[in-house]
């Protein structure tokens, strides 16, 4: 069975503010977790055993100490929330923003985000999670040189520590690097590639089959370990951007702008597209998060039934 | 009791939004440790309300004489804790909830809010999760259960999640 997943949590007014609020004044790591365990909580009364955990979990090092000293001073609730984990039998996964990406050109950010990848696997480490629970990151750089980006990307990867290299999975973006790229970095380093349908569908510049472009991806995990892949669809509403006084400015979606909820159709036809590979599970990248999640579902019993006992 | 003066953090720092937890204090010598040592417990299973609460205000009960059934103070919380009521209360190790694992939070110094809410006819008050914003405009503890403000849902779904966080931090 697909086990279905959420980056963000919606359907709890109550979780959504706390959340926003503790992440903009920096709480402290162990009020974070003490969200996820509610987060957790919510997820699993829904059925919902696969979360993106926000990337901010750990307060900024100028906020609130290095990595290491903020786990150590929140070890208590980490062993809850460990424990948590195993009973709800929860998949975790983290996906920092673009900026972190290991294959920027400028040093310094490099560096930076070398460190945050640290930090994340530490913080994964001691969550307890399992081998599934990656970090994916873009390739990352600007400009028209692919090839140096990727070299960038193998040569720090080597610097990362074991662990943190355990962790890092490889996203193929729907602008810049495709597929083909994310296989190649795997081939460098090892790291699995995360497939991203709707990546795939915005740049494919090889024209590969979407079955066996999702097998490819899916090859590139460690036997016994489920893959991660990304769904979302193409958001084809007007944005409404607030303004200060009056109406609000109408801009039309950009490309690669998730959707609020997921097309079920194009969800029933990925499915279909996937029969006979490798069992892997699928973060829904919806801007509803849950809400989207349980609306799928629903769509799935009304307009694919045949995919229900498919998809958890 | 005087609200400790030694933080700069005042009330008016306070977003509206702020989500807060009432919690009940049911013994003077509680809310006086929540003054002078600043921590608080919560039984781990026994509240039911969510706990990620970024401040914690004080429903005090009838053993606070004249300062009986109503909030008067709140304080910020730090970073929380897990341990046994008899590591938190070592005075207390008979006590028939030793064993027990408790929330221990850290907490800032407490504030006390400019007008006590009372609770005019409701007596037995259990945790309640609100916002700064309705603990300031209620006039009684049963008006803190209202809805808050409805949020403008069209905005959010029009312009993504995003604007509903800048709402939700930018006031």
């Amino acid at each position: 069975m697909i086990i279905l997943g959420v980056s963000k949590i919606l359907g709890c007014d109550r979780l959504f503010q706390a959340g926003m609020h503790q992440s903009a004044t920096h709480a402290h790591l162990s009020l974070r977790l003490l969200w996820a365990l509610e987060a957790l909580r919510y997820l699993c009364e829904r059925r919902i055993h696969f979360y993106r955990l926000p990337d901010d979990l750990l307060a900024p090092e100028e906020a609130g100490g290095s990595a290491a000293d903020q786990i150590a001073s929140a070890a208590a609730i980490i062993a809850e929330v460990r424990s948590r984990i195993h009973a709800m039998a929860i998949r975790l996964s983290l996906h920092p923003s673009p900026g972190v990406s290991p294959g920027i050109a400028d040093e310094t950010a490099a560096a930076r985000a070398l460190s945050f990848i640290e930090s994340l696997a530490m913080l994964l480490d001691a969550l307890g999670a399992g081998r599934e629970s990656v970090i994916a990151l873009h390739i990352g750089g600007a400009g028209s040189d692919g090839a140096a980006a990727i070299e960038r990307f193998a040569v720090r990867f080597e610097r990362l520590s074991p662990a943190a290299q355990r962790r890092v999975a490889v996203e193929h973006d729907g602008e810049r690097f495709g597929l083909l790229a994310a296989l190649r970095l795997h081939q460098y380093t090892g790291a699995p590639v995360v497939f991203d349908a709707l990546h795939f569908q915005l740049h494919n510049p090889e024209r590969i089959g979407l079955s066996e472009a999702l097998g490819l991806a899916l090859a590139t995990w460690a036997p016994g370990v489920r893959p991660e892949v990304h769904f979302s669809t193409q958001r084809t509403e007007a944005h409404l951007k607030p303004t200060a006084r009056g109406a609000p400015q109408v801009l039309a979606p950009r490309p690669g702008q998730h959707s609020d909820f997921i097309n079920p159709f194009e969800f029933a036809a990925f499915l279909a597209a996937a029969r006979g590979l490798p069992p892997f599970d699928v973060m829904l990248e919806a801007k509803a998060g849950d809400l989207a999640l349980l609306r799928l579902r629903d769509d799935l019993r009304r307009y694919a039934p045949e995919c229900v006992g498919w998809v958890g | 009791m005087d609200p400790d003066r030694s933080s700069n953090l005042s009330l008016d720092d306070i977003p509206a939004d702020a989500p807060v937890l009432v919690c009940v204090v049911t013994r003077p010598a509680d809310l006086e440790r929540v003054r002078a040592e600043r921590w608080y417990r919560i039984p781990v299973g026994r509240a039911r309300a969510p706990l990620t609460a970024s401040y914690l205000a004080f429903y005090q009960t009838a053993a606070f004489g004249a300062e009986r059934w109503a909030v008067r103070y709140l304080a910020a919380v730090r970073a929380v804790d897990l341990a046994y009521r008899y590591e938190l209360l070592p005075d207390e190790p008979h006590h028939p909830r030793a064993g027990l694992r408790y929330y221990r939070f850290s907490l800032g110094p407490l504030l006390r809010l400019p007008v006590a809410l009372p609770s005019r006819r409701l007596r037995r008050v259990t945790f309640i999760p609100t916002t700064f914003g309705q603990l300031l405009t209620a006039n009684d503890i049963v008006d803190l259960w209202q809805s808050p403000v409805a949020t403008p849902w069209s905005d959010v779904w029009g312009a993504g999640v995003r604007a509903r966080w800048r709402a939700s931090v930018e006031g």
